[in-house]
């Protein structure tokens, strides 16, 4: 398990999200609060939306399309909705956001 | 209603002429109109020969009210959307890219 540096905290905004790109899709790293940080897929596991681009509120992350809730930490939808979105290791160090290469070494599903 | 036909205000030489032209009158419709007044209303209180003599004759007052136009203009020409763009577009990027391969 090695860590890439992405980026500094302060490029994201806070309650906000910003997107790596991958071979295998988006993900989102979202800042809740002034020096936490989550990853997690961007895509929406009910209709694909954009997390990046949903409310982020607490620990959690709203889908700006249909309104599912997910909790960053496990990835779980809450609320009446089922689902899941993977989430990734992540952590920060000296103000640097510090993500784990599982999320980025995978190669795309030929 | 009034229905009126267009009335020949002056000809000058060139395009960038003819906007000063507009300006000027433009800004002393501005300054002498009264409140709610059409173009056409203001005109026919003040006359097409003052206004004549204010923009097309006398070339001084003309720039000057030229420039009392482009200072009162130059207020709204900030748009806070395009500094928004010019200086913050790039925070909306991603933030990491390892779609990249590294070329060969």
């Amino acid at each position: 398990m090695s860590w890439i540096d992405i980026g500094h905290i302060d490029e994201v905004p806070q309650r906000g999200a910003r997107l790596v790109k991958t071979h295998i899709g988006c993900i989102a790293v979202f800042r809740t609060a002034e020096a936490e940080v989550f990853a997690a897929t961007n895509s929406c596991p009910h209709k694909g939306g954009p997390l990046s681009e949903g409310i982020v509120h607490g620990q959690s992350v709203t889908c700006p399309l249909h309104n599912w809730v997910f909790d960053l930490n496990s990835g779980e939808a809450q609320g009446a909705d089922s689902g899941r979105i993977d989430t990734y290791p992540v952590r920060l160090e000296n103000g640097r956001i510090l993500l784990d290469d599982s999320a980025v070494t995978q190669r795309s599903a030929a | 209603m009034d229905v009126k036909e267009t009335e020949l205000l002056c000809q000058v030489p060139t395009e960038d002429e003819a906007i000063e032209v507009v300006m000027a009158v433009t800004q002393a419709y501005r300054e002498g109109g009264k409140y709610l007044d059409r173009l056409y209303k203001w005109l026919g209180k003040v006359g097409m020969d003052w206004v004549k003599a204010q923009v097309v004759d006398d070339l001084e007052n003309r720039a000057a009210l030229v420039s009392r136009f482009e200072l009162s203009q130059s207020l709204y020409r900030k748009d806070p959307w395009a500094e928004h763009v010019r200086d913050k577009a790039q925070s909306y990027a991603p933030i990491a890219d390892f779609t990249l391969e590294a070329a060969e």
